[in-house]
């Protein structure tokens, strides 16, 4: 990373004064962690269409969400806790056995909601531990995306029903709502600004807005957030990563994968 | 012709035995096998014009060395051929080999007698009247030692050749026997045949080659053997068509390669593609994101099918490929193996300098700055100059544009970044924070432009949350 002053007068019409010193930092970019084709978490450099994937900071992971800063993972029976610039500081956490949904807060602090596919279990982590809510929805959890005053998960109450509702939990209260649904069984993801999710041989990215975008790609078996901004897809045609960046929404295939055919 | 050797004795010409000269023993030769020879030996009939080797073996069978004084030929029609000076010693339990060839001549028998040291054998040959033969196109020959060849044919096609047989004589002649040897070879003509005089059969004899290797066989019409031969060969491929989807590539981008061929594939094909990069810029000297995802390499295995036009790459109609983050020229060079393409299986094509790719930015604000962040590519390595513009959440710019000029830092990343072949390419990502003070909420979006040697890129209402 290279540290840049540069200086900047600024005249923001009344609104504003100021003149100091503008701090750059310019690096080579880091889209985020993504789970490869053995499990092991790795981290992917560059941009979406020309990426590198770095060294394995974890394997044997079977969930897992990043933010900027963070990655939370989920192995058998832990958590690991780590910095995406030093993935060797990770903190281990005893967890329970078997799959797992994960939301990491994109504030300031790093917290997260985790979902325990074995134990039906929602659970609040936070300083290298968590704790058990008191709530679990009946219905199979696909995703999970953190709020101010709790999260929001999807999940398929009837896998006959063709749809998989988004809901909110609410801390303060205990109190769920249900906030929007989307025709698909398969694999979801909530975002900050929306929602992704697989349907009829497309991946479709639905904002808060409505507005959607849809792009070619079938089978798709998973999604996670590999970073801010950065979806990971596992799909039948290998591991893509898609940026959800509004206005630079691309969906790339990364190195190393299975086989480099077509969507 | 092929050489044959049959002994048998002829009383008629019955000589002394070679008491006298126990010490060496005579026998033909025919491959690996040996025929004790001891007072004579029939050649085999042979066609006029003819002529007929046989090798004969001297061997040595006692204990202490021998030497061959006399080696000679009395006679008419016989030559002994490639003989080595006299005396030759011939150490115990050793041999030497020498050839004595039947010349013939008009129709008839020959006799001659073979002398070596003491030991006289008797030979006898016979000219007898024989077909002609003649082959057509595609095959040739036969030549002087009637070799036919139906030349070189690609792996699982055939070669159809007509055979002539000619009676030159006043009378009809029984032609026979009339055989075929070799897997490879077919005819359906019968085993004899019995031609007019002054007439001809015709009958076609078909090559196969169901494998790219040599074949031989035989002919035998009569007394004369002719000796057949054919190679099968893989087909070269017709070099084919590359193409990537699109009319140019652009950096920062993923492209499927398929390659077509003109024409199907004769047979199953396995080779490799191979990729290379080389940058425009002196900058660089490569750029490792230029590469096939499947392998995260730049050589890729393709299979095409027999009877198939489209190149599978894994299994795939499609390589997908990375143009990685730098303007230069991307080669693809296809490697057939031993089949090889018939044509130019090459394609270079050009990734033209651009301006700075952004792929995201996104701006958000801190408690006393507000902070752009934006991830990109720059092909050329030139980037530098930037501008910035606010706009308050109504859409109306506060201030006025703010310029900066980051070329020597750009510089210095790169430089830093290089070492020779740069990991991320010119990937960048750019973090700049803006000490500001105030409600830094009425700020709604900012524009910012970037300038390198090939233009200008603008990012426009990149929207605070």
């Amino acid at each position: 990373m290279r540290n840049i002053l540069v200086h900047f007068t600024m005249f923001l019409a009344g609104l504003l004064w100021a003149t100091a010193p503008a701090r750059a930092q310019l690096s080579p970019p880091q889209l985020g962690y993504i789970k490869d084709t053995s499990a092991a978490l790795r981290p992917v450099y560059g941009i979406p269409a020309a990426a590198f994937l770095g060294d394995p900071a974890t394997d044997a992971v079977n969930a897992f969400a990043c933010t900027a800063k963070l990655c939370l993972a989920k192995t058998d029976t832990a958590l690991l806790r780590f910095s995406t610039s030093d993935p060797a500081s990770a903190i281990r956490t005893e967890a329970p056995a078997g799959a797992a949904v994960i939301a990491v807060a994109n504030g300031t602090t790093d917290g997260a909601w985790i979902y325990f596919d074995g134990t039906q279990q929602f659970a609040h982590w936070q300083a290298g531990t968590w704790s058990g809510i008191d709530y679990s929805p009946s219905g199979a959890v696909l995703s999970l995306r953190a709020t101010a005053d709790g999260f929001d998960y999807a999940v398929v109450r009837d896998p006959t029903s063709g749809s998989a509702w988004i809901e909110h939990y609410s801390t303060a209260d205990g109190s769920v709502t249900v906030l929007d649904s989307v025709d698909t069984t398969g694999s979801v993801l909530l975002l900050d600004s929306g929602v992704l999710y697989a349907a009829d041989g497309q991946l479709i990215l639905r904002r808060a807005d409505r507005t959607q975008l849809t792009f070619p790609l079938a089978d798709v078996a998973a999604l996670d957030v590999a970073g801010k901004g950065y979806v990971e897809i596992e799909a039948a045609g290998g591991l893509w990563i898609l940026t959800t960046v509004p206005g630079f929404e691309q969906l790339a295939m990364l190195p190393g994968t299975p086989n480099g055919g077509g969507r | 012709m092929k050489t044959r050797a049959i002994a048998f004795l002829f009383a008629a010409l019955c000589m002394a035995p070679v008491a006298a000269n126990a010490q060496i023993t005579l026998a033909t030769l025919v491959g690996t096998v040996q025929t004790p020879v001891t007072t004579f030996y029939n050649y085999p009939a042979i066609a006029p014009n003819a002529t007929l080797d046989v090798t004969f073996v001297a061997t040595n069978t006692s204990t202490t060395p021998t030497a061959i004084t006399k080696l000679a030929l009395s006679g008419i029609g016989f030559l002994i051929v490639n003989t080595s000076t006299l005396p030759i010693v011939i150490e115990p339990g050793k041999s030497i080999t020498f050839f004595v060839r039947f010349t013939g001549g008009p129709v008839g028998t020959y006799q001659a007698n073979l002398q070596v040291n003491s030991a006289i054998i008797g030979l006898q040959g016979s000219v007898v009247q024989a077909a002609t033969l003649s082959v057509a196109s595609p095959c040739t020959g036969p030549d002087a030692s009637g070799a036919i060849s139906f030349g070189r044919v690609p792996q699982t096609q055939t070669a159809t050749c007509t055979f002539t047989v000619a009676n030159p004589y006043t009378q009809a002649l029984l032609v026979a026997p009339i055989t075929l040897t070799g897997s490879a070879f077919k005819t359906v003509q019968a085993s004899s045949a019995s031609i007019p005089a002054g007439q001809s059969l015709t009958f076609t004899v078909i090559f196969t080659a169901t494998a790219a290797t040599a074949y031989s066989g035989s002919l035998t019409v009569g007394v004369q053997t002719f000796s057949l031969s054919g190679t099968g060969f893989l087909n070269p491929l017709p070099a084919p068509t590359l193409s990537f989807g699109a009319t140019s590539l652009q950096s920062g981008k993923q492209y499927g390669l398929t390659a077509i061929l003109p024409s199907p594939a004769s047979t199953t094909v396995n080779g490799t593609i191979v990729m290379s990069f080389t940058p425009a810029s002196s900058a660089v000297k490569d750029d490792t994101a230029v590469q096939f995802f499947a392998a995260s390499s730049r050589v890729l295995p393709f299979t095409v099918a027999q009877e198939s036009t489209a190149l599978l790459f894994n299994g795939q109609s499609s390589a997908g490929f990375a143009t990685g983050t730098t303007a230069g020229t991307i080669t693809f060079k296809l490697d057939a193996g031993a089949v090889g393409f018939s044509g130019n299986a090459v394609a270079t094509w050009t990734i033209d300098a651009a301006p700075v790719s952004l792929t995201a930015a996104t701006a958000n604000r801190g408690s006393t700055s507000l902070i752009l962040s934006i991830t990109g590519l720059d092909n050329t390595y030139s980037m530098g100059p930037m501008t910035f513009t606010f706009f308050d959440r109504n859409g109306k710019q506060l201030g006025s544009t703010i310029s900066a000029d980051f070329t020597p830092d750009f510089q210095a990343f790169y430089r830093g970044q290089n070492g020779g072949v740069i990991a991320t390419g010119s990937a960048f990502q750019l973090i700049l924070s803006f000490p500001a003070t105030g409600d830094l909420t009425t700020v709604g979006s900012m524009n910012v432009q970037i300038t390198n040697v090939a233009g200008v890129t603008s990012a426009s209402s990149i929207g605070f949350p």
